[in-house]
């Protein structure tokens, strides 16, 4: 299974140099939790950081800071831990456990921003896996109910 | 396996005419992103009005450019949430919070007093060493027979 499968494709983005605010406004207007950090959305794609709707109460308000002054620099978790779209997801979420994160950046060979991966979407699929293998059991006793009549 | 043996013990709480400013702060400290809402001076034992999440404050919040200063929790919190009691099993637990779609609720004991919080990390884990536990039986089954039936 590859990341590129499973992750979100359209991570909502934003360069590193834009406030707090700005983010909070992303996150509000797509419903995400997270930004990815670019150095710059036009000519440089590769992902930076991240910056999280908790960063944003923790990192800016929790310091009585202005979230119309502070940048995503300023708050933003680096070293960016990142996946590749055509790695295998076991070692993806190896490297999730590693580093203690929920979401990772997934990007290209060229190392551009694709998309996002996180618990979520991964919890998911492997319930599905999970409840497949509920299926298999079952479909197992009606197969042999039939067969052995 | 009932609830109380497996949420998180620790409740931080606050009230509603605290402000979202020392809200965020509070959630600063207590490194939790989850506040309990109870009332300022309660009278015995009683349900809690709401509860406040990090990202209720950045989305009805910060991104709404409004003063943190100047709101209060009251007028932030989603009201009355949905409560878990620490005796319910589970399986009462995980049909509760996807019914209601929430992924963090307060956990109350048979008083109505909030005792503790249920999350989906706590749930997560505890499906998950239940899983261990079944592959468990299966690679220990073979080495018992291995060493049985020799």
């Amino acid at each position: 299974m590859l990341p590129k499968e499973i992750c979100t494709p359209d991570a909502v983005s934003c360069a590193a140099d834009r406030s707090a605010l700005h983010a909070a406004r992303l996150m509000r207007e797509h419903h995400v939790g997270d930004v990815i950090v670019l150095e710059d959305v036009e000519s440089d794609l590769s992902p930076i950081g991240v910056v999280t709707d908790r960063d944003i109460v923790v990192e800016v308000l929790g310091k009585e800071l202005d979230p119309a002054s502070v940048t995503l620099r300023q708050i933003m978790r680096t070293p960016v831990v990142i996946a590749s779209m055509s790695e295998d997801v076991t070692q993806v979420l190896e490297r999730m456990k590693t580093h203690g994160v929920r979401r990772i950046p997934v990007v290209d060979e060229t190392s551009r921003l694709t998309g996002v991966l996180s618990l979520d979407d991964l919890l998911k699929r492997l319930a599905a896996d999970a409840a497949s293998l509920a299926e298999v059991v079952t479909r197992e006793q009606d197969r042999e109910h039939r067969m052995r009549r | 396996m009932n609830v109380g043996s497996i949420c998180t013990r620790r409740v931080i709480t606050t009230h509603p005419q605290l402000d979202v400013q020392a809200a965020a702060e509070l959630m600063r400290q207590e490194h939790v992103g989850f506040l309990v809402v109870v009332p300022e001076q309660p009278r015995g034992p009683q349900p809690p009005l709401g509860v406040i999440t990090d990202r209720d404050i950045t989305i009805a919040v910060v991104a709404k450019r409004a003063d943190p200063a100047a709101l209060k929790v009251g007028e932030v919190m989603s009201i009355q949430p949905v409560l878990v009691g620490e005796k319910d099993s589970v399986d009462v637990a995980l049909r509760t919070m996807r019914g209601a779609g929430v992924r963090r609720v307060p956990v109350s004991n048979s008083r109505g007093e909030v005792v503790g919080v249920l999350s989906l990390d706590d749930l997560l884990e505890f499906i998950a060493r239940q899983m261990e536990s079944l592959s468990g039986a299966i690679r220990n089954e073979r080495q018992i027979e291995g060493a049985t039936r020799t």
